[in-house]
Parts: C-alpha cells; structure tokens; sequence
C-alpha cells in the first residue's frame, strides 16, 4: 500500500518538474533579432547604482516583448537587481516593466527582459532604461554592459555623465514572439532546421522533437511504475 | 553463450526495446540541436573524415602546399567554406552569439553551400596518429558523396548515436552480468542513457564516442570473465575492446593495463597461487614486461611519459606536481561542470547548484562503497561480489589517474595546461562510477525496494536533467 502511495507521488513530482521546465520553455520562445551584429571597438559601461543607462530602439516586428542584453560580471544575489523600463519614444509614459533577480532563470549568453507583449510595436521606438538596484549596503557591485559602434545609435549612462555617447550601441536585442505558442513553436522548428540536411529539416525535425518527448513521457511511466 | 545473450536479451526484455528506441530517437533529435561543428573539435574530426573519404598522395600535397603555402585551407575547401558560411567561429565560445537566421527553413547561405563543389581534400589541420574511429565515418562520408555537405556531415553525427546505442545495451548487460536484475539494470541503463554529457558525445563527431564504447565493451568483457571464468570468447572480447580503444585514444593505454592486471587474477586463481607469492611473481613479471616494451617497443606509452621527465621544465618532479596542484585546482570545478554539463564548445552550462546536487549522490555512493568495504558481513544480498566492485574502482581510478597524468606531463615539459581535463575526458568510465554510486546507496540503505526507488528517483532525476539541459540550456543558446 505505501509502495503504491510512492509511486503516485513520484507521478506528481515528475508531472510538476516536467510542467514547470515546459512552462519556462515556452516563456523563453520569443526570438531575437539574429541580424544585430556587434562589431568592432568595445566598451564596457559600468551600471552605477540606482542611476540609469537609457537607449533608444526602433522595433523591426510587432510582439516586442524581450530586450536580451549582455550583462558581464554580474550573478543577482539575493535582494539585488537589475530593472529595465520600456518608455515611449520620449521617454515619459512607461508601457512597460521587467526585472532580472536572485529567482530569474538564467540562460547562458544574454540576460532576459520579458515583459507583457507590445502587440503593435513593429516600426515604432522605445525608450530603455536600465537601472541597478543594489540591496542594503552593498552599492558598488560590479555590473557592466557591453557596448559597439552601430550608426544612428546613442546612450546615456547618467551614473557616469549625462553626456550622450553618439553612435555606439548597448550590446542588446530585442526580441519578438508570434501570435500563438504553436507558431512559437513553429519558429523555433524553422530556425532549427537551417543548415541541417533535409531529413532533419521542416516537419521532419518538428516530428522528431515531439516524438522523442512523447517516448521519454513513455519512459518515465513505465520506470515509475515498474 | 553471450553473444546469444544480447540477441535474447532483446527479444525478452520489452523494456529494454523501450529504453534503446527512446534513446535511440531523442539522439537523432539531439543530432539535429547542435548546429554544425559545434560539438568539441567536431571541424577537424570531420575534416580527418573527409581526408581519408578523399586520399590525395602525399607528393600532390606537398605540391599543393608549395603552390598555396599560407593560403592552404585550415579544412578541406568544401569544409573551410560551410564552416565560414554558417558563422561558425562567430558562436563559439560566444554564447551571446548565434547564426543570422533567415525566415523559413533554409539558412540564407544554405543554397551556396550546397551547390558549390570545392574540393574535399586536405586541408591543414588534421587528427593524424589515431584512425580507430574514422574507419566508418569515412564509408559513410564516402557512400554519401553524392550528397551535399548537410547530409554527409549529419549522417557520420548519427553513427555516434548509434555507438550510443550499443553502449546502453552493453552497460545493460553488464549490469545484468554482476547480478542486478532486469529492473534495476533497466533503471541504471535509463541514468547512463540520459546523463547530459553522455548524450552530447552521442550526438557529435568526435572520436571519445569510440573510446567510450571501447572502454564499455572492455568493461562488459572483463565483468563477463570474472563471472563465468576466462574463457576464449570473452577474451576475444577484451582484447578486441583494447585494439579498438588503443587505435582510437590514448587513454585506451588504461585498458591494456587493466587486462595485464585481469591476467594475473585469472592466473592466481587458476594456480591457486598464495598471495605473498603472487605478489612477488606479479612484481617480477611486470619488471620483466617493461624490459621487454622498452626493448621491443621504445615509443610505448609508458615509455614516452617516463622519458618525458628528462625534459622537465622544473628543478625536481616534487616542485612540478605542487606547482601543476597549484595551477589547476581552480579546475576541478570546471571539469565537473563539463562532466554534467557545459554544452557545445563548453560555452553553454547548467546551472551550478545542480553539480553541488549531484556531488551529495556521489558522496552517498563513496560512503556506501567505504561501508561495503568496512562491513563485508552486513552487505545486502542483492549487492554484487566484491571482485566486481574492485574491478570497477580499479577501471575508474586508473582512468583519472592516466587522464591527470597526461595533462600533468604536458604540463611538466611544456609549463603550461594544454590538455586540461574536461569533464567528457572521465565519460569513458561512466558505467563503473555510476554503478559504484549504485552499489553504495545501496550498501547504505540495505534493503531492496528502498533502493530500488532510490534509482528510480536518480532516473528521473537524470530524465528532468536532461530535458532542462535541451529545453532551457541548448536550444536558448544556439535558437533564441
């Protein structure tokens, strides 16, 4: 009877951790502008804290709903973290907010800003404002971003000086998701299938990548309940 | 007997067809994830493959090289130019950086580099000393000529899922061989099946795939051997496992080692020789078996690490290991990171704390194997012999000995790290440590079905290790 009771608990934990990876997968299918390319002389802009460092962006597609950024030297401890506010073009009105933390998932290469989806964003600019929020004493922790030559850019890091820095870019992304998860999916299974041969390209690899979770799904009733 | 074994194994063991076809598919689907020549070294892996696919005389390369000199490809020129033309050296060790993808499901470059027809032949870089892995590769690339670059290249990726396969089924029987029943072997082979790294090797062109299945075969061979007796099949076996792995990899040197040391088991036990005895014979032999490689055989593996020590860089071999301590010990961190799971060309992790998770098992299973050792009279009777348990400490020992020796000479004669130890150089031995792991918790807990759900959970745990890896580490990395 307990080994019973076991089994059905293993079924539950399984079906929680199982749900929850799935559900993080599915909240990161939102695709970065692969086009942006940072080239030539670096540097690296400290993000004072609770002092700003404002880009301005114009949005390729509608959906815009994740700004990637490079963050280097920077692991969130508890308490501390960085915020990004999306504003309009003229940086007043907030449209919208989001936070990396001690609890972000993070993911190698760029930090993740998701916020709710902009739905009519395509041809329109934003105002980014990233700010370090330190916690307690601690206020010069080392956080810096990236940044490249790119024409027609700016920043402003007002820890440093209000000074604008003219045509240099904050080594970011954005990024946009689809109207529907399944056409999430779909995107991903596109951008997979490059570069690949034909039998693992298209709907190939799309029956591929279900297959093979259907079969682990399998699996794993079969070694609860053995 | 055993050969039979394998065949009847599968058709009884309907779980075990379930485990080999789910293994087998998300490998083809773990083919598919890693962009091309992501995986370590996997360029010059398949740069040999073509080579050898496309022999040109060593006189026409010298030729070439007198015509080009610098501007010889890196490649062959097929190789050198997909490898630009898919970004490749812009991702990796870039983990901000991936590929431009176009929209739709060719890449933009896709059609240029599948109707160029550059040559295929030899480039400068190339694996040279070791062609045990390549043998196969090389028919496939050759059968596949016809066909562009994608298809070949994927192809040879997926005859390392299929030496995947054949090391679950050979970590399977061994399982089974030191006494474990269908379900526990079952469980095990699922942990093996799913651990990150191993699934990695699987997917990619790489020959440590070859030496994982040669070190799998040698282990299935020996465990065969100290159950049954030596006998001429599991001896052919053994030794076919060493010539695999000594043409493959360096590290395969542990197994010759392993066998001349399962020998003079074999022989003990046969003569029923004592042990004071034995180890005096043991010691005169092995004296004279060095002579005698020394004399036949002057650039034996031994043989160079020794005399390597003449051209130490340091004032004494003491002050040589302490600085070589000294200098890597900030690694260890890094080489178990890589062992659970640091992707692609180690720029893409899992999270941290995860590795702290799996070190608290391995602590439980090294406490367990202590209490195994400690305790003989308290050892469950689902556990298996100690000859079993001996052999596999000793075929995981001597792995890491041999792995930080290598990087330890280099390091001696040259006065810097350029082997390293990454965490895939230790997956050779995978079956013996997590077998030991096994064997420990289950020392430590004593009684069967509480171990059996202990596995359980450990499969499980590395089926959701798994899953996060591909769906939150991988696919982020190289798609979004």
């Amino acid at each position: 009877m307990k080994y019973l009771k076991l089994k059905y608990i293993l079924v539950i934990l399984f079906a929680l951790f199982f749900a929850m990876i799935a559900w993080s997968f599915f909240s990161v299918l939102t695709f970065s502008d692969s086009s942006l390319d940072f080239e030539g002389e670096s540097k690296q802009e400290k993000l004072y804290p609770n002092a700003q460092i404002i880009q301005k962006i114009t949005a390729t597609k509608n959906n815009l709903n994740q700004i990637n950024i490079s963050v280097s030297k920077f692991s969130a401890d508890f308490g501390e973290k960085i915020i990004l506010e999306v504003a309009d073009e003229n940086c007043g009105k907030i449209i919208a907010q989001s936070k990396i933390d001690a609890f972000s998932w993070s993911s190698p290469g760029y930090e993740k800003f998701k916020f709710k989806t902009i739905r009519d964003s395509k041809n329109k600019t934003y105002c980014l404002k990233f700010t370090y929020i330190p916690f307690g004493k601690e206020q010069d922790k080392k956080a810096y971003i990236s940044s490249y030559p790119a024409e027609g850019y700016s920043y402003i890091n007002t820890g440093k000086s209000i000074e604008e820095q003219k045509n240099r870019t904050l080594k970011l992304k954005p990024a946009y998701e689809n109207d529907s998860t399944w056409q999430n999916f779909s995107e991903l299974s596109d951008r997979m299938s490059q570069y690949k041969p034909d039998y693992l390209k298209g709907i190939y690899l799309k029956t591929l990548f279900i297959l093979s979770f259907v079969l682990i799904m399998l699996l794993v009733i079969v070694i609860i309940f053995i | 007997m055993a050969f039979r074994q394998i065949f009847l194994s599968l058709k009884k063991s309907k779980l075990l067809l379930l485990l080999l076809a789910v293994f087998f598919v998300k490998q083809l689907f773990m083919v598919a994830v890693f962009p091309m020549f992501q995986g370590p070294d996997e360029p010059v892996h398949y740069a040999t493959i073509q080579d050898a696919a496309n022999p040109i005389s060593q006189a026409r390369y010298k030729e070439l090289l007198r015509e080009k000199g610098n501007n010889i490809p890196k490649y062959s020129q097929e190789a050198t130019n997909t490898y630009n033309l898919v970004e490749s050296e812009k991702i990796f060790f870039h983990p901000d950086s991936t590929q431009i993808f176009a929209s739709g499901v060719n890449g933009s470059n896709e059609k240029e580099i599948k109707n160029n027809h550059l040559e295929k032949t030899r480039g400068k870089n190339l694996v040279s000393s070791f062609p045990g892995y390549y043998l196969i590769p090389t028919l496939i690339e050759k059968t596949l000529s016809g066909n562009d670059i994608f298809t070949r290249f994927f192809g040879v990726r997926i005859f390392s899922a299929i030496l995947g396969l054949l090391i679950i089924l050979l970590s399977y029987l061994s399982v089974r061989k030191i006494g474990f029943n269908e379900k526990i072997s079952l469980l095990f082979s699922s942990i093996i099946a799913f651990q990150p790294m191993f699934s990695q090797t699987s997917a990619i062109i790489n020959y440590d795939i070859m030496l994982i299945f040669s070190f799998s075969l040698f282990i299935y061979g020996a465990i065969w051997s100290l159950k049954d007796n030596i006998n001429w099949k599991n001896t052919f076996v053994v030794i076919f496992a060493i010539s695999i792995g000594m043409l493959t990899k360096a590290p395969a040197v542990v197994l010759s080692l392993a066998f001349y040391i399962l020998i003079a088991y074999f022989i003990k036990k046969r003569f029923e020789i004592d042990n004071k005895k034995f180890f005096i014979y043991f010691g005169i032999a092995t004296i004279f078996t060095a002579i005698l490689l020394i004399l036949l055989y002057p650039s034996n593996y031994f043989n160079l690490t020794i005399s390597q020590l003449r051209d130490s860089k340091f004032d004494s071999i003491f002050q040589s290991i302490s600085k070589y301590i000294s200098v890597t010990k900030d690694r260890w961190s890094w080489s178990e990171l890589s062992y659970w799971g640091n992707f692609g060309w180690l720029d893409a992790g899992i999270s941290s704390w995860i590795v702290s998770l799996a070190h608290w098992v391995e602590i439980a299973g090294i406490t367990g194997v202590i209490a195994y050792f400690l305790f003989p009279k308290k050892i469950p009777e689902f556990l298996p012999n100690r000859k079993f348990v001996i052999f596999l400490i000793g075929i995981f020992l001597a792995l890491e000995f041999a792995v930080r020796l290598a990087d330890w000479s280099y390091f001696d004669t040259h006065k810097e790290i350029a082997i390293g130890t990454p965490g895939r150089y230790f997956l050779p031995v995978i079956f013996a440590q997590f077998s030991l792991i096994i064997i420990g918790l289950g020392m430590l807990v004593r009684k069967y079905l509480i171990w059996k759900n202990i596995i359980k959970v450990l499969a499980l745990s590395m089926i959701m290790l798994w899953v996060y890896s591909v769906l939150i580490v991988i696919i982020p990395r190289y798609y979004l």
